[in-house]
């Protein structure tokens, strides 16, 4: 078949799957691709997969167990030999007995263990909620909580700044929690291979007028399935400020091993007016997590090895601008914009060792 | 005169490796050696043509020999072997990860851990190490490897892609006359090479595509759990007349599948090298494939390749682009061929001589 190969234009690969991505959210849009497909492809597989081999939340390997409790007292007998097919029906038969009676009692037993882990869910779920951890999504579901509330900083554009840290183009970058995809957009025009994940839907699939691949999902899920050091580049905001502090850590530790040697994350912190957005009461003085301060981010992510951590205050930034280059006086400006409005937001930037 | 015999615990006729062993020792006689194939089992294999490794008592006498391990698996050659005295070479064509199998076939995970155990055993002693693709390569590196070269697997596409199967042609032919296109994926059934997933992204495709698109599973499976989930998958989505699984084919009838497919997809998250991406390219057959482990080396550029973490939305909207856009499919058949002629079977023949020769040169 193989012949004197033709002479052509190479295949630029990067372009390619930018315009497939585009196809992909345009009919994704039109309802053509319904992302609720591809999910309940996953469940379909997952009931037929064992437990251990799934990447699946508490409650569908709960649901994979209750199913595997009750046991298939029905063996095949079908065989390609002569005769065994026969032997089969006569030994299924004459164990029949003995089978039921030991599998009444190990249906019984994971049926038990079962509803046990039921019940120890909805006990760790009690505890979520009246501890304000767990899954701020859940929390917006179910309070009502602004959306604006978790957008990422608005008032002051660190574009440019993500830009200058990740330096030139080269590798995979992420952006999580994008929200309206306008920085992987910049990413994109800047010539990075650029791409973001954010866990609201409609948000995601909104992005999808900006940029060709804003995935709908959480920065934690889509970090856990990335192979170690996969991107060059990581640009974490939004939700990351307010998950459990145990998430946090998770999340840090994510980030280090989904980044390669002397990859680049720039961590944004949310900006002091989202934290003092109003909302209903219960849902704002209930809300799980806290501000992060950047000596915090600091400290996780030089204990999770990276090296060259430095943290850029906005509010100062700004303040320089305005006043030249008289140190004293932006000192000045500086602690009086603290004393007036509070913390600045910040960004922080560390890398991978090489 | 030399000797270097090669020791391998499986030897089957028609497999990668087995095709690999026996272009091993072509090349190693072709250099004045003497070499033979020693295995516990041989299957398919012609009559004397591999030994019982027992067989094996030593060097016969004056005669240096050496001792090349095909590693792929744990067994208890590769200990029996580390005991020997004689110099030793270790190619090496990776290991399934336990995590990766051992859901599905716990039987199978002390085989596995003891084959990565005996990598590490054989590095003290391995004089060289020889590599399919650079994703070995740093394998055997990262367990204490000091001499590893990158050959990759020798295989003779041009031989092996030369007779079809009439019968086998016919029947696809007669599929295809009903109109749709026919994905190919080739290699055993297994959870690291993610046939689920194929079949997950072929779903969509009929969905969202091509309703007649037809699906073709080809490779023995090496976890029945797999299969028999896949099976109850593929049933439970009700593609039975569409996904066919054909289990192990003769070669002849392999080529016909090639022959036969409009797309290779190849959604395996660890590949030490991926012969299948040879044949496929060798066939013309253009290739969508995700870019995990050694696949992006052998693939090159002739392919559309997907980053990890791709969804099955972008895979069905990749072949639906290969398969409607004309011009870029002829750009991947070209790119395919010049991609299969850096593997072609003489120049991995002589990258492997060469080695061998520089080697033995060396060891004086």
């Amino acid at each position: 078949m193989s012949d004197a190969p033709p002479e052509s234009a190479p295949l630029d690969n990067s372009q390619l799957l930018v315009e497939i991505r585009q196809e992909v959210e345009r009919r994704r849009a039109s309802g053509d691709l319904p992302a609720e497909m591809e999910r309940e492809l996953d469940r379909t597989f997952a009931e037929f997969a064992p437990v251990d081999a799934l990447d699946a939340n508490f409650d569908t390997i709960v649901s994979k167990i209750e199913r595997s409790a009750v046991i298939d007292l029905s063996p095949s007998v079908v065989s390609a030999y002569p005769g065994a097919a026969q032997m089969k029906q006569v030994v299924a038969k004459a164990t029949a007995f003995y089978v039921r009676h030991v599998a009444t009692q190990a249906s019984s037993l994971f049926q038990g263990v079962a509803r046990a882990l039921r019940l120890l869910g909805e006990r760790v779920d009690e505890l979520e909620l009246s501890k304000g951890a767990g899954d701020p999504a859940r929390w917006r579901e179910l309070e009502g909580l602004p959306e604006a509330r978790w957008s990422p900083s608005s008032a002051v554009s660190w574009d440019d700044y993500v830009l200058e840290q990740l330096g030139a183009p080269s590798g995979r970058v992420l952006h999580t929690h994008a929200g309206d995809g306008h920085l992987v957009r910049r990413l994109i025009d800047a010539g990075y291979e650029a791409y973001g994940v954010e866990p609201v839907a409609d948000v995601a699939l909104a992005a999808s007028d900006v940029v060709p691949d804003v995935r709908a999902m959480a920065a934690a899920d889509h970090l856990r399935i990335l192979p170690p050091g996969s991107l060059t580049g990581l640009v974490l905001s939004g939700l990351v400020e307010v998950v459990t502090p145990a998430s946090l850590v998770e999340l840090v530790g994510l980030a280090a091993s989904s980044l390669a040697k002397g990859g680049t994350v720039v961590v944004l912190s949310a900006h002091p007016d989202a934290w003092r957005r109003a909302g209903p009461p219960l849902a704002v003085d209930l809300a799980p997590g806290r501000p992060v301060h950047p000596e915090t981010w600091e400290t996780l992510l030089a204990r999770a090895g990276f090296v060259d951590v430095t943290t850029r205050l906005g509010f100062r930034e700004q303040l320089a601008e305005v006043a030249g280059s008289d140190a004293a006086c932006n000192d000045n400006f500086a602690r009086l914009a603290a004393a007036v409005f509070g913390p600045a937001d910040f960004a922080v930037r560390a890398r991978r060792p090489l | 005169m030399t000797a270097v015999h090669q020791f391998l615990p499986v030897y089957a006729a028609r497999s990668a490796i087995g095709n690999h062993t026996d272009q091993v020792a072509r090349t190693l006689r072709s250099l004045g050696l003497t070499s033979e194939i020693y295995a516990t089992s041989a299957w398919r294999a012609r009559r004397g043509h591999v030994k019982d490794w027992h067989e094996y008592t030593g060097p016969l006498r004056g005669e240096p020999t050496w001792l090349l391990y095909q590693l792929s698996t744990g067994s208890s050659m590769a200990d029996a072997l580390a005991a020997r005295p004689e110099p030793k070479l270790v190619n090496y064509h990776n290991i399934t990860p336990v995590p990766m199998m051992a859901p599905w076939e716990p039987s199978l995970v002390s085989e596995l851990a003891d084959g990565r155990r005996q990598m590490g055993d054989l590095s003290s002693s391995a004089a060289l190490a020889v590599a399919d693709s650079s994703f070995n390569g740093a394998e055997l590196t990262a367990v204490g490897y000091r001499r590893v070269v990158v050959v990759p697997v020798l295989v003779d596409l041009d031989a092996l892609g030369s007779a079809a199967d009439a019968g086998v042609g016919r029947r696809l032919a007669q599929a295809k006359s009903a109109g749709g296109a026919d994905w190919l994926f080739v290699g055993r059934l297994a959870p690291n090479k993610c046939q689920h997933e194929v079949v997950k992204a072929f779903a969509l495709y009929r969905r969202c595509f091509d309703p007649r698109a037809r699906l073709w599973l080809v490779g023995g499976s090496s976890s029945p759990r797999y299969s028999a989930a896949l099976e109850r998958f593929v049933a439970a989505l009700g593609l039975g007349s569409s996904v066919t699984m054909t289990g192990s084919v003769s070669q002849a009838a392999l080529v016909s599948y090639y022959r036969g497919a409009d797309v290779f997809v190849c959604l395996s998250r660890h590949e030490g090298f991926c012969v299948p991406l040879l044949e496929a390219m060798w066939h013309r057959v253009p290739v969508v494939a995700l870019a995990s482990s050694a696949v992006p080396e052998t693939l090159g550029s002739a392919g559309v390749l997907l980053p990890e973490g791709s969804d099955n939305s972008l895979v069905a909207a990749s072949v639906h682009r290969v398969l409607d856009d004309a011009s870029l499919r002829d750009v991947l058949v070209a790119a395919g061929l010049a991609r299969v002629e850096e593997f072609s079977l003489a120049r991995t023949r002589t990258r492997f001589a060469d080695t061998m020769a520089d080697l033995l040169a060396g060891s004086g």
